[in-house]
């Protein structure tokens, strides 16, 4: 129908025509793409826009697999690395591009356009322009890592978190100052097990991004790092709840009920198979596959 | 004949030098705004200039004459580390404007450079950040 009023009103040939519908439906698109520009930070001498960068997998401040951040940092941890970029007001458009470059390649050292914080406090970074005045300012604060947070799913966790035997846990690890603010910057993070044989670190177990296997049933604890500084957190390894198909698998605790002794003289005999397995499966993913995981669900890595 | 020709030269040459010289400016000191606000306190004046490690600040410099011919645009002012380990001095964005960068601790002193001589040296401090 569409297609013939196209060739009605276009005739056969309507490539010309189809450019400008393209080119409105690409708008239509663009329009309602929900654009967040990446936050930016004033220059001290008022002549444009600082906007930081992740460089890497492994910076808070960036959501994986991008490098636009949430906020511009508070501060940058210790040891972090980060870009920056420049963009000048519409007073000064035109002017081309300064060059941004540490005050002190001592506390702060950059090598392609790669920063690197290397010493605590402020220190200045320049924008210098192609007659090497300095056109902008922007002092950077760097803090040591106070404390490191876990979570999953965003949401903060406490002391333990619970996975199934053959589920994977995907925890992110996040570095916050002596303020309690979110620093920003790419760190170098060290994920480990006490006992891969209950729970395992699967891949490189490099990122603040981990992934956590349930192994076997059991306890066991997980630690990630960044440099002296760990954070340890005890996983708890339950029962797979695959094979206890009630039909309700989304709620907890609610399987109990058709669980605790139903199945083994009903159920049981309508599949000849789940006499031993339900009854150990079902008693263990019931027992709280969500309260471990919901101690401390007050913060947000946010921050 | 000859011999008074050239002492007339000689005299009306050295007169044109000397009204020259007295319509030059005289330097006395310079004059110094801070101009950005950097995060930390930094202390400056016209005779010492104190910056915290890693800081930067921006500064206008107006040199003052000591007599009556006043310094203008076209007067060229530098301003220049005797110890840029120490604290290091950029070019701003505009004339006679100065980034003040505190480099390492130490003292040392930035000269100022008017229309190509150095003129005086204003003591430079940088301490640590607090």
């Amino acid at each position: 129908m569409l297609f013939s009023l196209f060739h009605r009103i276009h005739g056969p040939y309507g490539a010309s025509s189809t450019i400008p519908w393209g080119v409105a439906a690409l708008l239509t698109l663009a329009c309602s793409y929900d654009y967040e520009p990446p936050p930016t930070a004033d220059g001290e001498l008022g002549r444009g826009e600082f906007t930081y960068r992740c460089s890497g997998d492994s910076d808070a401040l960036c959501p994986a697999g991008s490098a636009t951040a949430t906020s511009f940092p508070q501060a940058i941890a210790l040891g972090g690395r980060f870009s920056l970029e420049y963009a000048y007001n519409s007073d000064y458009e035109g002017d081309p591009p300064p060059i941004l470059k540490s005050s002190v390649p001592d506390r702060i050292s950059s090598t392609d356009g790669i920063f690197k914080a290397l010493a605590t406090g402020y220190t200045a970074i320049n924008g210098v322009s192609g007659a090497s005045e300095v056109v902008d300012v922007k002092h950077l604060r760097v803090a040591a890592i106070d404390h490191l947070t876990v979570s999953e799913d965003q949401l903060k966790i406490g002391a333990s978190v619970e996975v199934e035997v053959g589920s994977q846990l995907s925890l992110t690890a996040a570095p916050y100052g002596a303020q309690d603010e979110l620093l920003g910057g790419d760190l170098e993070y060290v994920w480990s097990t006490a006992s891969s044989e209950v729970a395992a670190v699967a891949g490189a177990g490099d990122d603040d991004l981990a992934v956590i296997e349930g192994v076997s049933e059991g306890s066991t604890t997980v630690t990630v790092a960044v440099g002296d500084l760990a954070l340890e957190v005890m996983v708890v390894v339950v029962p797979s709840s695959t094979t206890a198909t009630t039909g309700d698998s989304d709620s907890d605790g609610t399987t109990t009920g058709d669980t605790d002794g139903t199945t083994d003289g009903t159920t049981g005999d309508t599949t000849g198979d789940t006499d031993g397995t339900t009854d150990g499966t079902t008693d263990g993913t019931t027992d709280g596959t969500t309260d471990g995981t919901t101690d401390g669900t007050t913060g947000t890595t946010g921050g | 004949m000859a011999k008074q020709r050239h002492i007339s030269r000689f005299t009306g040459f050295a007169m044109a030098l000397l009204l020259g010289a007295a319509c030059q400016p005289d330097y006395g000191s310079i004059e110094v705004d801070v101009a950005s606000s950097p995060p930390v306190p930094v202390s400056i004046h016209s005779r010492d200039f104190q910056v915290p490690v890693g800081i930067s600040v921006l500064i206008n410099v107006t040199p003052v004459s000591d007599n009556r011919n006043d310094y203008i645009e076209t007067d060229s002012v530098e301003l220049t580390s005797k110890d840029r380990g120490v604290m290091n001095v950029e070019p701003g964005p505009e004339e006679w404007s100065f980034v003040l960068v505190g480099v390492g601790v130490g003292s040392t002193c930035v000269e100022v450079v008017i229309n190509g001589s150095v003129e005086d040296c204003i003591s430079a401090e940088v301490v640590s950040q607090s």
